[in-house]
């Protein structure tokens, strides 16, 4: 993956401010986030930390604007992400646990089917230029349905990254990737942070991801329980802390 | 500007899906077909009386088929959550519902073309007397259970029932649609004049506009978790 | 609403239901004249007091869904949500009510349990498509999400009901029309009127009781989660 790099982003590339005031979201009984208040300015490369069910994979489609909050507020630049135009949507990228990828449609057509509802122009080339960067591009006409988890996932990375949101928004991006993949999806990662964007992943490999982090969070059953900043200098103490709440 | 553009792309994704899995028409076609096929027991075929109540067959048929065929049509957005992926989109969730129900009434349409000829057969109907306005009831119909069904097939997906649910939703609902398609046909049939039909084919219009619009206006909030 | 005033309102719809359906009753059954055409079967027309009054109250339920659920879709309020689904299951009931006192009627009237005439039919379809709606409604497990897709089926619903009406009753003018006398409706002595309409008040506040209930144990389950939730997080 060649590093991505530009300075001058386009408006729709820029990265909100993000706000949560004591946000909360329950499914019936239970709380799976619990009176949330975090800031994340523009630029930041956010680690969330924490053992399953702590809530990483609810406050990361939240702030997707896939979930709404059961309680609390989200705002982006100020804004209550309920009130924010449609248009906003092109700012952010997803990647979740599932794919989003339809099996019988080939690589390529998946991704121009995305590009058009991003309503990109020179789809085409923006399609071109994602296979190229996530390393698939052999495999573009292949249908998804024939890949192997490790490439559906670069395929849903390169979904996400089409439209070149501001804001990435990843949930444990790394999932079924062997090792290069992994060492190349960081490499991107820490080229996107370059360029000025925000990233905020879920991961549950400290070692991993905390080397590019700008701020490492833990939750712990819906709460956060830790926000430091400057994670790699502290990954013995963060992993001790993951440690003990596992 | 932005709506009529992602439903144009969720249609040609769904006609591009569709060539390659023929899932949609396949089900609505075999399942049609079967059903066609036990009609033939329940009385005898070339009768007279087959001529009054074939009309009533002909829709059943097609509103049973459709409920296969409009769940199948839905589980293509849910496998691999790509409901998310659209609706992470920039773009109208209405479109998404209208791309849907462009493609599904087209599988059914076609589906049906196809099943028309066999009930012709099987029934000895003269079902092409009238073309154009056969094919306008054919149209106007399956618009309207498409309406309904690809509204409810949405809703279905999200209960625990899953596809359970369509039929016990969309049946009662599309009540409105069964009784001016099949009086329709059955004018068509018959050698009654075309005025009689008229009235019905009006009424399916008028259904078909305000379910259309309803079911947009609404989609987006099944859509919202 | 506090409990207190629950208690009071309650008491009050309890009441006023006992005292009218007691009274209306009376009136209706012993004291109320026999319609000419109908003296052969005596003592059944009279379920003709209930029957009518019972379909107005379904009508009236399933519009009180309506509002609320639109009223769901522009606040949010969860409280519009029980509304809905307590005013649909009161509905359901009544509808029932009517299923089953129309047959009871129709046989020894007009000679048939069942006609599919506009008006019964209606009512038999409007009873499936909510009795679809509280099974949408029990197959979600999330509240937010089960309110969202109810209100939904429950506007679309009641659109539909004047359409299945109108097809109906286009329909049955079409084909032969089963022996009717006259229409239920029509002519009716000033006396079977004040009959129909004392059994209405005390149905309707017999209904406004259950909804006030059925809506209380939604606020009350509500309630319950919130401390669940409370334990939880201590």
């Amino acid at each position: 993956m060649p590093p991505h790099a530009s300075p001058d982003l386009p408006p729709e590339a820029t990265s909100p401010r993000l706000h949560l005031r004591q946000l909360s979201k329950y499914f019936g009984r239970f709380v799976a986030l619990d009176r949330l208040d975090l800031e994340v300015q523009p630029g930041e490369l956010v680690v969330v930390l924490g053992p399953n069910g702590a809530g990483k994979t609810t406050l990361l489609r939240i702030l997707a604007l896939l979930q709404q909050p059961s309680e609390g507020e989200l705002l982006f630049d100020d804004q209550p992400a309920r009130r924010l135009p449609p248009a906003f949507r092109q700012r952010l990228g997803f990647v979740g646990h599932e794919t989003f990828l339809y099996d019988e449609l080939t690589v390529e057509e998946n991704l121009r089917f995305y590009a058009r509802l991003y309503a990109l122009d020179a789809a085409a080339q923006r399609v071109g230029e994602v296979l190229g960067e996530m390393d698939i591009a052999p495999r573009a006409r292949s249908p998804v349905r024939s890949l192997s988890r490790g490439l559906k996932q670069r395929v849903a990375l390169a979904r996400a990254w089409l439209h070149r949101p501001g804001l990435l928004l990843l949930d444990e991006p790394s999932t079924g990737l062997d090792p290069p993949a992994r060492a190349r999806l960081f490499d991107w990662l820490a080229a996107c942070h370059r360029s000025g964007r925000t990233v905020i992943l879920s991961s549950h490999d400290p070692a991993e991801s905390l080397p590019l982090a700008t701020r490492a969070l833990l939750l712990e059953r819906g709460r956060l329980a830790l926000d430091l900043p400057d994670p790699p200098a502290r990954l013995k103490e963060i992993e001790a802390r993951l440690q003990a709440a596992n | 500007m932005s709506t009529l553009r992602a439903t144009v792309a969720i249609f040609a994704k769904d006609l591009l899906a569709e060539r390659r899995t023929k899932d949609v028409v396949s089900a609505v076609l075999l399942f049609g077909f079967t059903i066609a096929v036990a009609f033939t027991f329940s009385f005898e075929p070339s009768s007279e009386q087959a001529r009054a109540i074939a009309g009533g067959l002909l829709w059943l048929a097609f509103l049973f088929a459709a409920v296969l065929g409009l769940n199948r049509g839905f589980a293509r957005e849910t496998a691999n959550q790509c409901l998310q992926g659209l609706r992470l989109a920039p773009a109208d969730p209405g479109a998404i519902y209208l791309g849907k129900l462009l493609s599904n009434t087209l599988f059914m349409l076609f589906a049906e073309l196809v099943l028309l000829p066999v009930f012709g057969v099987f029934f000895n109907l003269s079902l092409w007397a009238r073309p154009g306005w056969m094919l306008l009831v054919l149209l106007l119909g399956t618009w309207g259970v498409a309406a309904l069904g690809t509204m409810f097939s949405a809703v279905s997906a999200n209960t625990r029932m899953q596809e359970l649910m369509l039929p016990l939703l969309l049946l009662p609902l599309a009540v409105p649609v069964l009784i001016a398609a099949i009086e329709s046909t059955t004018v068509l049939l018959s050698d009654r004049p075309l005025a009689d039909a008229a009235l019905w084919l009006r009424f399916l219009a008028g259904f078909d506009i305000i379910f259309t619009v309803l079911c947009w206006l609404l989609f987006p909030y099944v859509l919202e978790e | 609403m506090t409990d207190r005033r629950f208690d009071r309102l309650a008491f009050l719809l309890g009441t006023a239901s006992l005292v009218l359906l007691l009274s209306g009753f009376y009136y209706c059954f012993l004291v109320a004249p026999v319609e000419a055409t109908m003296a052969k079967v005596e003592p059944v027309q009279r379920i003709f007091y209930i029957h009518l009054p019972s379909a107005f109250i379904a009508f009236l339920a399933f519009f009180i869904v309506f509002v609320a659920s639109l009223a769901y879709l522009i606040t949010r309020e969860l409280h519009f949500d029980w509304l809905a689904v307590s005013a649909a299951e009161v509905g359901v009931v009544f509808c029932i009510a009517v299923l089953v006192t129309g047959p009871l009627w129709a046989k020894p009237v007009w000679g048939i349990w069942w006609t599919w005439d506009a008006r019964l039919t209606t009512t038999l379809i409007l009873f499936l498509i909510y009795v679809g709606y509280l099974l949408v409604r029990h197959y979600v497990a999330e509240e937010s999400r089960r309110a969202l897709l109810a209100a939904v089926v429950g506007i679309i619903g009641f659109v539909d009901v004047p359409i299945v009406y109108m097809a109906n009753r286009w329909w049955r003018t079409q084909h032969p029309q089963p022996v009717i006398a006259g229409g239920e409706s029509s002519g009716l002595d000033p006396r079977m009127l004040l009959g129909v309409l004392w059994v209405f008040a005390g149905l309707l506040t017999f209904a406004g009781l259950l909804l006030l209930q059925r809506y209380r144990l939604e606020c009350v389950r509500a309630e319950l989660t919130r401390l669940a939730r409370r334990t939880a997080r201590a």
